[in-house]
């Protein structure tokens, strides 16, 4: 591990927050590469910006994690991913409240039995509600075009509390929607799922390429 | 149960990049609030109830055990609590069981986040939230999901996106009278829709920032506090509600499990009618629209906020003054403290040490947090 001694008032940090994490991430930079000349550039540079400052140390440790896991899916979520192996959706069917469960679930958290019986659904879905990603998980990175993205309900799961449109419970996944522009996206659009060629599906949660208006 | 009071309140400046360590955030909230009880030895605490997000933030695993030192737990008792964003007022619902069932006399509440040790960003460790199987593969950052779940409430209640840019206008305006806001400032509704689209309809401005941050709150049983205080706020109601972690499968429109806290929190305080009883709000506001879907929540009736935002009733001076402090949005979101600074607000509003943020004559107030996979209500309810 190799460490930095950073220098900056402790007093005077109000009103850097820009200069100093433009500091901060030269010096995670510099140390992690080793480049101890460009640093104390980045020193004298910021010193420059900021005169007035009285200086105490911090020191800046940049170090990484790396953990892995192979994790159990259980029975129901492998079934559903062997399923979208051969492009077909998969859920559970609760014969105690008459739940349908997609992505499946091996138990009824509501009549707390087991869930066994394996349905199959035919894949249509409503969008129950979408947005326009301009970012993905680094929110410093733009994605190089907005994709759509949504939360979709399949066709015959939902069930609404009584005398209510508030939906308690429906089978639904959050993916991407296709072969549509952001504009022309309304919920409720009634919408099928997208698949890989069959060779390059891996039984995983794209093998679903994205949902498409059903036009 | 006995009666429970909060009785002295401290916190940091929230920043990002505060030059602190966590221990010295910690202790230096701890020493504040000692210091608002006149001083009070921390040889008179109890016990520790501590809580802060993914242990993540800190790269350090059992991240509880970094406040032993720094709350003054040595040779006492200490317990973490943790419901993701809801965890701040989760901590004030957890004490009030310390004190309330008898075990402790006083009780230290502290909480506090360092966000700005991952690098590049805190965003990336969100990640870890998703389901490793079903989500992460579709390479999702957790604005998505906000981003999901306000366009079902706008769309529930044709809600513009002008009038919920109200929101951030409002919060950061009040944070200006916060002394220790992070980001409080005069700002336009055209400031938020003109900010850069992270998500949409989330733009930038409609998000609180991420920052560093501690705040503590002495707790006491009745007995207790009239020996150490003239000036008690009381914790006459509290409760904690979950829905189910499966957050595609459920109607985002209403947060139902913040309606069902906030019905336990009330009865328990004795508060029959909210918008009438309440003086001060403090909903949980990471975002614009989470402000009003919480209110929502919290009064019990489905769009209900949104008018009171047009009507102008969310002011200050309003009917219903909603995040005096400023909030997420202004005073800054360090996940578990910024919940606990909601606490910390009604202490500060209901004992009329507010300052320039006072509400006037304000007798009783309302915290909320928010949490996990949008599916955590936390709540207390405080009586002058």
């Amino acid at each position: 591990m190799t460490a930095k001694v950073l220098r900056y008032g402790s007093e005077q940090l109000e009103g850097l927050p820009e200069a100093f994490s433009e500091l901060l991430k030269r010096a995670t930079d510099e140390v992690s590469s080793g480049r101890e000349s460009s640093w104390a550039k980045a020193v004298s540079e910021f010193n420059e910006r900021v005169p007035d400052m009285s200086f105490t140390s911090l020191l800046v440790l940049p170090w990484l994690f790396d953990f892995r896991y192979r994790r159990s899916t259980g029975e129901a979520i492998a079934r559903f991913l062997e399923g979208l192996k051969d492009a077909r959706i998969i859920g559970t069917n609760c014969e105690s409240c008459g739940r349908v469960f997609i992505p499946p679930r091996s138990f009824c958290e509501i009549c707390f039995k087991r869930v066994r019986t394996f349905i199959e659904h035919n894949g249509f879905g409503e969008v129950a509600t979408y947005s326009v990603a301009h970012i993905g998980t680094n929110p410093k990175e733009k994605l190089p075009r907005p994709e759509v993205v949504a939360v979709i309900w399949f066709e015959g799961t939902k069930v609404t509390r009584p005398n209510s449109n508030y939906v308690f419970h429906a089978g639904g996944l959050m993916h991407r929607l296709g072969e549509v522009e952001p504009s022309e996206v309304s919920i409720g659009m009634r919408v099928r799922p997208v698949w890989r060629s069959r060779e390059q599906r891996r039984g995983d949660i794209t093998d679903i390429l994205y949902f498409a208006p059903v036009r | 149960m006995r009666r429970v009071a909060i009785i002295g309140a401290g916190m940091t400046d929230f920043r990002s990049m505060l030059p602190m360590t966590s221990p010295e955030m910690i202790r230096l909230a701890v020493k504040r609030c000692l210091d608002d009880c006149g001083g009070l030895s921390i040889r008179y605490v109890d016990g520790v109830l501590a809580t802060s997000a993914p242990d993540a933030f800190d790269g350090y695993h059992d991240k509880g055990a970094i406040a032993v030192e720094a709350a003054g737990a040595i040779g006492k008792p200490i317990t973490r609590v943790f419901v993701g964003g809801g965890s701040g007022v989760a901590a004030g619902v957890a004490g009030w069981y310390h004190v309330a069932s008898g075990a402790f006399d006083t009780l230290l509440v502290v909480a506090w986040e360092k966000m700005s040790h991952p690098y590049p960003h805190a965003q990336k460790l969100f990640q870890t939230i998703f389901d490793p199987v079903l989500e992460k593969p579709l390479g999702p950052n957790l604005i998505w999901i906000f981003a999901l779940e306000m366009m079902r409430y706008m769309e529930a209640h044709r809600l513009k996106k002008e009038l919920i840019a109200e929101v951030a206008v409002k919060n950061k305006r009040n944070a200006l009278d916060h002394p220790y806001s992070q980001l409080g400032g005069r700002i336009t509704v055209d400031d938020v829709l003109n900010s850069e689209i992270m998500v949409w309809p989330v733009n930038r401005l409609d998000i609180s920032p991420t920052s560093d941050g501690a705040v503590a709150l002495l707790l006491a049983s009745e007995e207790a506090a009239k020996r150490l205080t003239d000036n008690p706020v009381w914790l006459d109601g509290v409760a904690t509600c979950l829905d189910s972690q499966f957050w595609t499968c459920r109607d985002l429109t209403y947060p139902y499990y913040v309606y069902l806290a906030a019905q336990r929190a009330f009865r328990m305080a004795g508060v029959t009618a909210p918008l009438k009883q309440i003086d001060v709000w403090e909903p949980y506001d990471p975002f614009t629209y989470k402000e009003l879907h919480h209110l929502d929540g919290l009064v019990g009736k489905p769009g209900i906020a949104p008018k009171l935002l047009a009507e102008g009733q969310l002011e200050r001076d309003g009917d219903c003054p909603t995040s005096p402090s400023g909030g997420l949005l202004g005073v800054g979101n360090p996940i578990a403290a910024a919940g606990l600074m909601k606490v910390a607000e009604l202490y500060w509003q209901l004992s009329g040490r507010a300052g320039k943020r006072q509400v006037p004559d304000a007798e009783i107030g309302v915290a909320q947090a928010w949490g996990d996979l949008m599916q955590v209500g936390t709540v207390v309810v405080c009586r002058r």
